[in-house]
């Protein structure tokens, strides 16, 4: 896949920032090895809505496992294809709006920026 | 219409689609505008409209909710897109779609013969639906209505397609596909390919009965709210008439475009003009004709 600004890496990153807020959000629901799920699902105003888990169960037998700043990232194979390339951010601060996906397959987002087109 | 019900066979005009796995309905919720999720027991059911992201209809769905499954209808042309549509967005659900069309049969009664044929319909609320045997074979009976004209739907398997058949034929009459659809032009029905088109979204086309304006998200959700909420929707769907036959399709005042047909059978239609032209009997040019709007079908 190419865009613009050159080719895309086929895989998906945490950056430190959010990987901190993850591990935050872990520990406060008593479970500070967790892990993060994280997918797409159909719906939302623009046809695929973000969705982000903490879970302990381990990844599926299909799932892409990702490992970076001390966070495991679980993605199942399907939503994989819309996520590649994919950083996960945190927009931290009085405006800030959480957890941010830069998806460089996203072609079009809705206005609260939680789903998108491909 | 005629005041003597009369029964259609719709097995070729409709596809049947059934969706199975816990998260079907949830699914449909997310991917269309009526509040599925209002749909708590089965035998419950809605329409809902499937839209794109650009909130333009992709088709107006019969959502019925039954004990295993959900039971879908669409327009047959509509078929592929539909199943294509809810396949793509099936990422992590549980959800199964299989085309039960050709397995099959359905009817429609239309007038107010239902309620003797089906006493128990009566106690239905419209678009619910009810389990009946026949001949031994389960057929489900969904109670809609044409405008405001009563309907039934019968589906069952396609072994009891002539025994339905015969059965309806001995208490009405028969209309062909053909006769249907100057039924729906005289009652202001929309249909797929004809009004409930990509070129359309749901206000403009009259289904807002089928929106939930509170329900959250789906599909299109953002464009359909702002028309609504911005009175932005800039034409109405409108029933129309005229004499002699229609040689194009363009709608003009003045020579000014106005609209379009989308519809048109011996001197009736349906079609869809600004807001400023959608006054009752106002008339209106196509061509060297004059075409008169009958009935505003949108609000």
């Amino acid at each position: 896949m190419t865009t613009a600004q050159g080719p895309v890496p086929l895989s998906i990153a945490i950056s430190e920032e959010a990987a901190h807020h993850v591990k935050e959000f872990a520990a406060a629901e008593g479970n500070p090895e967790a892990d993060l799920r994280v997918g797409v699902k159909g719906g939302g105003c623009s046809g695929l809505t973000y969705i982000l888990e903490i879970v302990s169960d381990g990844p599926r037998e299909t799932d892409k496992v990702i490992d970076e700043n001390g966070v495991r990232l679980f993605v199942d194979k399907k939503s994989y294809v819309f996520l590649a390339g994919t950083i996960l951010e945190y927009s931290g601060g009085l405006n800030g709006k959480g957890f941010v996906f830069n998806n460089p397959n996203a072609k079009t987002t809705c206005g609260c920026g939680t789903s998108f087109s491909v | 219409m005629s005041e003597n019900p009369v029964f259609v066979d719709l097995v070729d005009y409709f596809s049947r689609i059934d969706l199975y796995g816990e998260d079907s309905l949830d699914l449909l919720d997310r991917l269309s505008t009526n509040k599925l999720e209002n749909l708590t027991k089965p035998y419950m059911g809605m329409g809902s409209v499937l839209t794109t992201n650009k909130g333009r209809i992709i088709d107006l769905l019969s959502v019925n909710r039954l004990p295993d499954k959900i039971l879908l209808i669409t327009a047959k042309k509509a078929k592929r897109k539909v199943i294509e549509w809810i396949e793509f967005y099936t990422i992590m659900e549980d959800v199964s779609v299989e085309d039960i069309s050709d397995k099959t049969c359905h009817f429609r009664v239309i007038g107010e013969g239902r309620d003797e044929l089906f006493p128990r319909i009566s106690e239905l609320s419209l678009h619910d639906s009810m389990s009946c045997e026949f001949e031994g074979e389960s057929v489900i009976v969904i109670k809609e209505e044409m405008a405001t004209v009563p309907c039934i739907d019968v589906i069952g398997a396609s072994t009891v397609r002539s025994k339905l058949e015969d059965f309806f034929s001995q208490r009405f009459n028969h209309v062909n596909l053909e006769e249907f659809n100057q039924l729906r032009l005289k009652l202001g029905v929309p249909s797929f390919g004809f009004e409930l088109t990509e070129k359309f979204n749901p206000l403009e086309a009259g289904l807002i009965s089928h929106i939930s304006f509170n329900k959250g998200c789906y599909i299109g959700q953002e464009v359909v709210a702002r028309l609504d909420t911005y009175d932005k929707v800039q034409r109405k769907l409108v029933r129309l008439a005229w004499q002699g036959n229609l040689e194009q399709k363009e709608i003009t005042c003045n020579g000014k475009p106005v609209g379009v047909v989308t519809s048109a059978e011996k001197g009736i239609g349906l079609g869809f003009v600004r807001n400023a032209y959608a006054e009752l009997e106002k008339e209106l040019d196509c061509g060297d004709r004059t075409i008169v709007v009958r009935e505003i079908l949108a609000g």
